[in-house]
């Protein structure tokens, strides 16, 4: 009979590798991202089968709650088209067979490599863990502050990096356009009348309410990227 | 030896110059002005070689006069160019007595031509340019006379053809005289073939190219491996020195490749008196008296040369009685002259083709530059059918250009007569060890070439300086006039061709112990090691004649003699000349040529013998092969085949590889994935990386990367500076726990 | 004791699953999700390997690909709104800007 840790590993497994591939075959967006956060939770569990107490953790703080939320948010705003014609194109065999050989190759190799390697006189739990707090906050803690600060600081500042250029990259046109003009625009007698600036700007730059057209649009041959 | 004298200040100090005006001349003129502009301009290069002049003077006279410098020369070694293994070239500079007589030579020349250039050129466009190259020529010659071993002498000899080159072709934007500088160049570069050749033979033999090891590994005189060793049965001296010779003849215009020098005095005159006449054609005698022992070990060259000099002075001077302009005379009276040097050297009197050398600077500069005078007041026309009656408006001119004749045509006590009478001496009796019949073709050609040079010299001077102005009126009047400033170089030259005789005084006539052989005494320690052979084959000496020559000297009596001939072929030359031309044109000439004979004979004689048209036609094989060249080879196979197909290549793959670039993002991410793949499969798949067992999805053979990867020490050094050195692990893995299943381990 | 392969085989397991979801799909938020799921992949096996060698690095370097693929997926999707905002279709074939 299997322990209670193989039941829980196996049971676990099991689940992430079923959510993974239930997350890739809906069609439904949300859906998919909510079997995602499924796996993540999966993919915790099995951390704390390795003793990685915190950072399953952190696994679930993170990509669970933070990442997963943002995805459904960015679903919700961009409010995709469930009728699913998009998919109903399919891609010709050429393209097809090609994605299948990329697919083959790497399968391929991953099964190659993980056969070949895992010999089990390679792969072997080593000796036992030193530390009785092995992956706990703390010595997780001593070992990010201590001997890999300079990676920690440079990630935060890559956080940074990603928050800013996030905001930037998302803003419209239309924010875009408003931004320059107030900006450029010194007061005048309708800025004094209490006008709202962001009519004031639609008016100058002869926006109708409605925007007619969005900018971003890819070439004017349309939908050349089929394959 | 060698002591910190600064040698290199000879040959730097108009390099300086010569950079000074290159780079800032022509800036000064424009924006100082045309007068201060080009006094500055002048006044910086006659100052470099001013200060080369004096110097060369003052380090002679403290050094080498004085006799306090050890060995009796000034060695310096200025850097070290060349060190690789065994070889060590420097530049090391030697002033010794043979460099010392050169150095003067030129230097003094050199500054007198300098001073006329003022005046000759006051009016050319490219003055700076002009001053820039006549230094750069001055450096370059330095450097040859200055250098202690081939090398350094070969980096000056290139450098006077490349100088050569720029002056001949000053008016470049004329073709023809572009093309007389090209030429000039060309011919010389065949004789440089020669000079490179020698060296190779000379450095394999004595493994440096120093001029005292070469001396060393001659010393042997018969025993010397440049006698014992042979080439093809040919003795390595005679090749290197066959070699050799072949240089001296491009550089100084013997037969065959003397046809550059007619054709160039395109360039300007003072250019022709220097580089021509005094300095850069010289080089060739100079590099044979250098290397006098190498020379002696091979009498066969000796002969040749001896031979293709007398041939060559004979050769000219017919050549130069008919020609019309006035420099083509005195080029052709140039070849002529370096004839007799070569004559010299290859009968073994070293010395007196020294001599002639110097005396010949002398009144060749004179020459050549007193035809400048004459030119620049007939308002650049050459031709001396058109000239006449100069005497009266040009007296100094005239003088000047007389006595430099008179020297030529060796009347004494004028310069050439001692030196002149000198190589025909040693030609007549020294001891050829090839066949005695070389005395007698030398001094025979030598005579006539004589009675030729005497003939030609006075028609030039009668045709240009007596009887009536031939020209226009116009000229006559406004142009013909003598400037000081290029009097006054005529007057010094002529000084010196008149006194400069005496330099070499002979001994078999009375008063020698009051007056002795200058030259004999000041070069005997550079000739002392050819002197020295005794060995009958190389030996050199005089060949005993009855009356002339007892007890290896010759007799006052026979001395005598022969000078007594020589002054009365030219005395007699001269009456000749006169009584033809001495109111210009003759009648009488004209009539002569009417006889088909004598037609015959002009013609071949004003057209070069038609040298110049033979080889062009045996260039134009050559070129021939330059058409196919360049048709074939450079135009089809390098330009379409490897420029353009190389650009073709690429841009063909770069079209191809462009149809995968559709846009899709799945295409690329696919296209990454299989990357990714390729990349692990060169590490998994390389068998030098990976190890794998004889099934990869057999679990019980161990298969992963090897771990002889880690079991190799990596030294690296980067930039020098930054060490990289990784010492090999043991197999054994840090964290790895010993097999526990009993399955194989890993051996390291 | 669960062989420690197993987890390796798990990690594979997602890499793969994630990747096939990018090839396959067309929906650029469904293959964000596939990136996400490769970076779980790698990460198991990094934890993996920590506690095979009994080190914390490993460990570590997971917590900074979380960190980065946090950072990654804001401004991905950042990016796929301003690219798909008025379209209602978020159809990666449609974008050929990268193209030459």
């Amino acid at each position: 009979m299997m322990s209670a840790v193989e039941l829980t590993f196996l049971a676990f497994a099991a689940l992430a590798v079923f959510s993974a591939i239930v997350t890739m075959t809906r069609s439904n967006p949300v859906v998919a991202a909510v079997w995602l956060v499924a796996s993540f939770f999966s993919v915790a569990v099995c951390y704390v089968l390795l003793s990685a107490t915190f950072l399953a953790a952190i696994q679930v703080l993170v990509y669970a709650g933070a990442m997963m939320v943002l995805f459904v948010f960015v679903i919700m705003v961009l409010d995709v088209d469930e009728s699913g014609r998009a998919e109903h194109r399919r891609p010709s065999p050429t393209a097809r067979a090609g994605y299948f050989a990329a697919v083959g190759i790497t399968v391929g190799f991953l099964i190659w490599v993980l056969t070949g390697t895992l010999a089990r006189q390679y792969v072997t739990y080593g000796p036992p863990l030193e530390l009785r707090d092995f992956g706990s906050a703390d010595s997780l803690g001593r070992l990010l502050f201590y001997d890999y600060l300079f990676a920690f600081e440079s990630v935060s500042f890559l956080l940074l990096a990603a928050v800013v250029g996030a905001v930037v990259v998302a803003r419209s046109r239309r924010d875009r356009e408003k931004e320059a003009v107030l900006r450029g625009f010194a007061g005048t007698e309708r800025s004094a009348a209490g006008l709202d600036p962001d009519d004031l700007a639609d008016e100058v730059l002869g926006h109708s309410p409605v925007p007619a057209h969005d900018f971003g649009a890819p070439s004017a041959t349309g939908h050349d990227g089929g394959t | 030896m060698t002591e910190s004298f600064n040698l290199y200040w000879i040959p730097l100090s108009p390099l300086v110059g010569a950079v000074f005006n290159l780079f800032f001349g022509a800036w000064l003129i424009r924006s100082l002005g045309e007068r201060v502009g080009k006094e500055i301009v002048h006044l910086v290069a006659i100052g470099a070689v001013a200060f080369s002049c004096f110097f060369t003077f003052s380090l002679v006279s403290e050094n080498l006069l004085s006799g306090t410098a050890p060995g009796g020369r000034v060695v310096q070694h200025a850097y070290t160019w060349i060190a690789s293994g065994e070889t060590d070239v420097g530049f090391d500079f030697v002033l010794d007595h043979l460099s010392a007589v050169m150095c003067m030579v030129i230097t003094g020349v050199g500054l007198l031509i300098h001073i006329f250039s003022v005046g000759y050129m006051a009016h050319d466009h490219a003055y700076h340019r002009y001053f820039a190259y006549l230094n750069l020529f001055m450096a370059a010659m330095l450097t040859l006379v200055l250098g202690k071993s081939l090398v350094i002498l070969f980096v000056g000899w290139e450098g006077v053809g490349l100088c050569s080159y720029l002056l001949i072709g000053f008016w470049f934007t004329d073709d023809e005289k572009a093309t007389a500088g090209r030429k000039a160049f060309i011919v010389n570069r065949i004789g440089d073939f020669g000079v490179v050749l020698a060296m190779l033979i000379i450095y394999a033999v004595v493994g440096s190219l120093d001029f005292d090891r070469i001396a060393e590994f001659c010393a042997p005189g018969e025993n010397s491996p440049f006698v014992v060793g042979t080439i093809f049965g040919v003795s390595l001296a005679t090749v290197a020195t066959m070699c050799l010779f072949l240089g001296c003849t491009g550089k100084s215009a013997q037969i065959p490749l003397y046809v550059w020098l007619p054709d160039a005095m395109a360039g300007p005159t003072p250019v022709s008196a220097l580089i021509h006449a005094a300095t850069m054609v010289t080089a060739g005698v100079y590099l044979i008296v250098r290397l006098n022992f190498l020379f002696a070990l091979a009498p066969l060259t000796m002969a040749v040369i001896a031979l293709v000099g007398a041939l060559t002075a004979f050769f000219a001077a017919t050549i130069g009685i008919t020609q019309n302009d006035i420099k083509k005379v005195l080029a052709y009276s140039t070849v002529s002259q370096l004839g007799y040097m070569f004559l010299a050297v290859g009968m073994g009197a070293w010395v007196s083709a020294i001599f002639h050398l110097v005396t010949h600077a002398f009144f060749k500069a004179c020459l050549f530059l007193g035809s400048g005078a004459v030119i620049e007041a007939c308002h650049h026309n050459q031709d001396i059918q058109s000239m006449g009656g100069l005497r009266k408006k040009m007296p100094v001119t005239a003088w000047t250009f007389l006595i430099s004749c008179l020297a030529i045509s060796g009347i004494p006590p004028f310069a050439g007569f001692f030196s002149k009478d000198e190589i025909l001496l040693h030609a007549y009796l020294n001891e050829s060890q090839w066949s005695v019949a070389i005395n007698y073709v030398g001094y025979g050609l030598g005579l006539a070439a004589a009675a030729c040079t005497a003939f030609y010299m006075f028609r030039l001077y009668f045709l240009t300086f007596e009887g009536e102005f031939r020209g226009d009126h116009h000229t006559w009047d406004h142009y013909v006039r003598e400037h000081w400033i290029m009097s006054l170089p005529l007057v010094i030259l002529a000084g010196l061709a008149t006194v400069g005789g005496f330099l070499g005084y002979p001994h078999a006539l009375p008063g020698s112990h009051a007056l002795p052989h200058a030259f004999d005494v000041w070069l005997a320690p550079i000739v002392e090691l050819s002197e020295s052979f005794t060995d009958p084959g190389i030996r050199l000496g005089l060949r005993p004649v009855a009356g002339v020559v007892e007890h290896g000297h010759v007799t006052a009596l026979g001395e005598i003699a022969f000078m007594g001939l020589s002054v009365a072929v030219a005395a007699t030359s001269i009456y000749v000349a006169r009584a033809l031309y001495k109111d210009g044109p003759s009648a009488v000439v004209e009539r002569w040529l009417t006889i088909p004979a004598m037609a015959v004979a002009h013609r071949l004689s004003y057209g070069k013998y038609f040298v110049d048209e033979g080889y062009a036609y045996i260039i134009s094989a050559v070129n021939m092969l330059g058409q196919v060249c360049y048709r074939f080879i450079d135009s089809v196979l390098i330009d379409g085949l490897g420029v353009g197909g190389t650009t073709g290549l690429v841009s063909f793959v770069g079209g191809g590889v462009k149809i995968w670039h559709n846009g899709n993002v799945r295409r690329y991410l696919a296209t990454l994935l299989v990357g990714v793949g390729i990349l692990l499969g060169s590490i998994y798949l390389n068998p030098m990386i990976s190890k794998w067992g004889a099934s990869p999805l057999n679990s019980v053979d161990a298969g992963g990367l090897r771990p002889t990867m880690g079991a190799q020490s990596i030294k690296m050094k980067i930039l020098g500076l930054f060490e990289f050195d990784l010492p090999a692990r043991s197999g054994e893995h840090p964290n790895r726990r010993p097999p526990q299943d009993g399955a194989e381990g890993n051996a390291p | 004791m669960v062989p420690i392969t197993h987890f390796l085989y798990l990690s594979a397991a997602l890499f793969l699953i994630g990747t096939v979801g990018v090839l396959m799909r067309r929906n650029v938020l469904i293959i964000l999700m596939g990136i996400e799921l490769m970076l779980n992949g790698a990460n198991m096996a990094l934890v993996t390997f920590s506690r095979m060698w009994g080190r914390l690095d490993g460990q570590v370097f997971a917590m900074f690909v979380i960190a980065v693929a946090a950072a990654e997926a804001a401004v991905g999707l950042a990016i796929v709104v301003s690219i798909f905002r008025t379209r209602n279709r978020s159809d990666v074939d449609d974008l050929s800007m990268l193209r030459d």
